[in-house]
């Protein structure tokens, strides 16, 4: 059992389409082909830049991984951290998504969405486990 | 007309029928696996005649025994089977060695040695057959017809083998229908020429006739099996062919293709763009361009994963790349981690950008392979054609200085061609050709910077520079050709030549000097360093406690393992380590603490800051404390004014070298400094 954990920035805007919609699209090709890959994980989208968790056995990881690096709608690819894990932390996820968005009731997942970017680099455990709260949040 | 007639009027014409169609469908086969024998060697030939035998006498047998049914004596019939066996034998093995006798090279042999024995061998099937042929009557034969049948079939097999063996041009299947008609011609005329010969009277009193429906049944199944035979042997023809047509392509396949990633080759490469540019030159295509990538940082990942590994990371990266090509594009991988894009359609230099910035962005991705996270990158080239040259040799070698270009702008970037960019390269070049020269002249000198003990002020040796007295540019730095000595592969005999020169100069000198010989990483990793050390000192008479070899932490880094064995070596001879321009890199002491290091060099840039730069003066002296701690002396480079000495003294430095003390002299001057000082010490 391994968990990645990656960043990039979304390249979508020269295909026309909405950066949101496309995300969508993303997450449910993801879910999909994650499961046949007995993968799980999260994406986030905070401002333009993805955040993903991907965990399961290293080999699909990197299949998946292979797949991620072969699309052009993002760049700038930048591998945080790829460790052995004790277990799964999204185990009910396929590919979990939180976007930050202009609603004015999801200001809290925004900010924690920001702090998110903002540590990921230098302190990726933490920023995990934030991930995870916000994950695990009541959504309406 | 005997024979005519003896068709006509004492046979069941429709099994004479069947027969027909047997015999023309085996023998159209046979033909086909015959020419097949014909082209097969070794050990697989007389597997191929063996199946020609199978299925041609299987084929002429049956059409024997199947007319024979419809033959209609008037009289009781039965056979031996036994005879009857005897005669399918006889008709398979003897064609078999037919078949492969007419595949020898020896004219004679192949068409006439070849074809009687088919001849021959189907005459001897139909007599045995004939002999099993029991009737009940009064039998006769007539001796002239039975020779007759003879000649006919051994005549007509001659026959049929030299078509089937002659050079005359024209399609091979119209060789095949002559074939096939001569040889049902032979089997045709033989049958009934010796039916013919074969006359029986029915015995008085007895006047069943044969069983026409058991024997219409009988022919029925014989045909039945008989062409199955004929179909597998067929069947195994056309199976040959179809793997040989594949098997065909698949060398083709090979001879243009990379095994690794299965992208075009150099040499399918090379034809592309050929064509390409003969398709410009007659108009048929518009603008194109070449790409020229390299790969960055793909050695070191070969060298410390292995090349299993590195494989898979050409592979991959040939995967990624095709995710940015247009349909019209060929990627071809020319060798080692060199590719090649040709896009056949270029509109416009935007469109070249874009698709080029996508190449740099795709192969700045990183790889996971096997557990282990790999930085590439890759440079690219361009030069797009009519602008930057049409033909093949002014576009690649306008996309390689390109790709040059990207290379010196730092990697990971790509560069469109410009002329401007040639004579770059040509000055470089030019320096190239005079370095080479310079190595074999030895256009070298070495110059000396004396170092000082930072509490006493008198000498303690000297660090040897290497200058270069180009014959027109005058003296030049090692800053300025050290880069390009490395890259070209000199610098191991300019280092040892300086070393060389070095123990030489410093045996002169007072015995308390040392001399200081920096060394470049590429020589801390030549396996014969040790022995170049120990030679130069013995030529010089030199103790080894007077050699200082400086390294940089670059060295270390990344071979650790070799270069803490080399240094152990040359610690043992009993020469020093020092460890120059230290500060400008990563490493931690504790780190560098695992190596066996005498000394450590600050770096200028530090001490260019002090004392008013707080942070450069807490650093010089945590870097003092700790290497002093852990035995090691600090030397502080770069004095260039008094308070700079006085602060490095005092900051735990032991030892200073600048040019508040001396610039990098001649050997001859500093050879006057260091005895002079000798002369004054015990006056002082
Ligand atoms: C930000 C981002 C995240 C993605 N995450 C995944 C993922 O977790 N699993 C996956 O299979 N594909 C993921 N994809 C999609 C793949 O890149 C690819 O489009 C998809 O798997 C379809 O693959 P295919 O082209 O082989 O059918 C992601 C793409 C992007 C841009």
């Amino acid at each position: 059992m391994h968990r990645l954990i990656y960043t990039s920035v979304a390249d979508i805007e020269r295909d026309g389409a909405s950066l949101h919609e496309e995300t969508r699209k993303i997450v449910a090709i993801s879910a999909t082909k994650n499961k046949e890959r007995e993968l799980t994980g999260v994406l986030l989208l905070v401002n333009g830049t993805f955040i993903q968790v991907l965990e399961g056995k290293r080999e699909n990881i990197e299949d998946a991984f292979e797949t991620i690096c072969c699309d052009l709608r993002h760049k700038q690819i930048k591998v945080i951290e790829l460790e052995p894990a004790k277990g799964r932390l999204f185990a009910n996820w396929d590919m979990a998504f939180v976007g930050s968005t202009n609603e004015p009731t999801q200001l809290h997942v925004n900010r924690d969405l920001q702090h998110i970017a903002v540590t990921i680099d230098a302190r990726p455990a933490q920023a995990l486990r934030q991930i995870l709260q916000l994950v695990h949040l009541p959504h309406d | 007309m005997k024979v005519i007639s003896c068709v006509l009027t004492q046979h069941n014409m429709w099994l004479v029928l069947l027969a027909a169609i047997m015999c023309i469908v085996g023998m159209l086969a046979s033909v086909q696996l015959w020419q097949r024998s014909l082209v097969a060697i070794g050990r697989s030939r007389v597997d191929w005649c063996f199946l020609t035998g199978v299925t041609a006498g299987s084929a002429i047998w049956a059409t024997h025994f199947i007319a024979m049914l419809g033959y209609e004596p008037h009289a009781p019939v039965t056979f031996d089977p036994q005879l009857t066996i005897i005669s399918i034998i006889i008709a398979i093995l003897g064609t078999t060695i037919g078949f492969w006798l007419s595949g020898s090279r020896n004219r004679f042999i192949a068409h006439v040695a070849g074809g009687a024995t088919i001849g021959l061998s189907i005459a001897a099937m139909h007599f045995v057959g004939m002999f099993a042929y029991r009737v009940d009557g009064f039998v006769m034969w007539d001796d002239l017809y039975i020779a007759a049948a003879i000649a006919m079939s051994v005549t007509l097999s001659v026959a049929t083998t030299a078509i089937i063996k002659s050079e005359q041009s024209g399609p091979r299947y119209r060789r095949a229908a002559q074939a096939t008609a001569t040889f049902v011609a032979g089997i045709v005329a033989l049958h009934f020429t010796a039916m013919a010969a074969f006359s029986v009277s029915p015995l008085r009193g007895v006047s069943i006739a044969a069983d026409s429906e058991a024997f219409g049944a009988m022919a029925m199944a014989i045909a039945v099996v008989a062409l199955l035979i004929v179909f597998t042997g067929m069947s195994s023809h056309l199976i040959d062919g179809r793997a040989r047509i594949a098997s065909q392509n698949e060398l083709l396949h090979i001879a243009t293709h990379d095994e690794l990633t299965g992208l075009a080759n150099r040499r399918q490469f090379k034809e592309i763009l050929r064509e390409q540019c003969e398709e410009f030159e007659f108009g048929h295509t518009g603008p194109f361009t070449l790409m020229m990538i390299d790969l960055d940082r793909f050695k070191p990942v070969n060298d410390t994963l292995g090349h299993s590994l590195g494989d898979l990371v050409l592979h991959k990266v040939a995967r990624r790349l095709q995710k940015v090509l247009d349909p019209n594009d060929h990627l071809a991988r020319l060798g080692g981690d060199e590719f090649a894009i040709i896009c056949a359609e270029t509109r416009d230099t935007s469109q070249v950008r874009l698709k080029a910035g996508q190449i740099v962005e795709m192969l700045s991705r990183p790889l996971i392979i096997q557990g282990h996270l790999i930085e590439l990158g890759g440079s690219v080239g361009i030069a797009s054609a009519p602008k930057d040259g049409a033909s093949f040799d002014d576009l690649t070698q306008n996309a390689d200085i390109a790709l040059y270009a990207a290379k010196a702008a730092g990697r990971s970037t790509f560069q469109l061609y410009q002329p401007s960019m040639s004579e770059e390269i040509l000055v470089r070049r030019s320096l190239e050709a005079d370095l080479r020269r310079a190595v074999n002249r030895e256009e070298f000198e070495v110059y000396y910077q004396p170092q000082t003990d930072a509490k006493t002020g008198a000498f303690t040796g000297a660090e040897a520079l290497v200058r270069w007295n180009h014959p027109e540019r005058g003296l030049l730095s090692p800053v300025i050709f050290i880069p390009l000595a490395e890259e070209l592969g000199f610098i191991g005999s300019i280092g040892s030549w300086v070393l060389k020169k070095a123990c030489m100069d410093a045996a002169t000198w007072p015995a308390h000097l040392t001399v200081a010989v920096n060394l470049s990483p590429i020589q801390l990793l030549d396996r014969r360093l040790v022995r170049i050390v120990k030679n130069a000192l013995a030529e010089a008479n030199l103790p080894a406690h007077r050699l200082e070899l400086e390294i940089t932490e670059t060295s270390l880094i990344g071979n650790d393992v070799q270069a803490l064995a080399v240094l152990n070596e040359l610690r043992e001879l009993g020469v020093s380590i020092s460890l120059d321009d230290f500060g400008t890199g990563y490493s931690s002491l504790s780190y560098l603490h695992r190596f066996p290091i005498n000394r450590i060099k600050i770096d200028r840039s530090f001490i260019s800051r002090v004392p008013n730069d707080p942070d450069s003066v807490s650093i010089i002296r945590a870097i003092a404390q700790l290497g002093t701690s852990l035995g090691m002396k600090i030397t502080a480079e770069g004095i260039e004014t008094d308070e700079q000495r006085v602060f490095s003294a005092g900051g735990g430095c032991d030892h200073l070298q600048g040019y508040l003390i001396s610039r990098p002299i001649p050997y001859k001057q500093v050879a006057c400094l260091f005895a002079e000082a000798v002369l004054q010490k015990p006056a002082a």
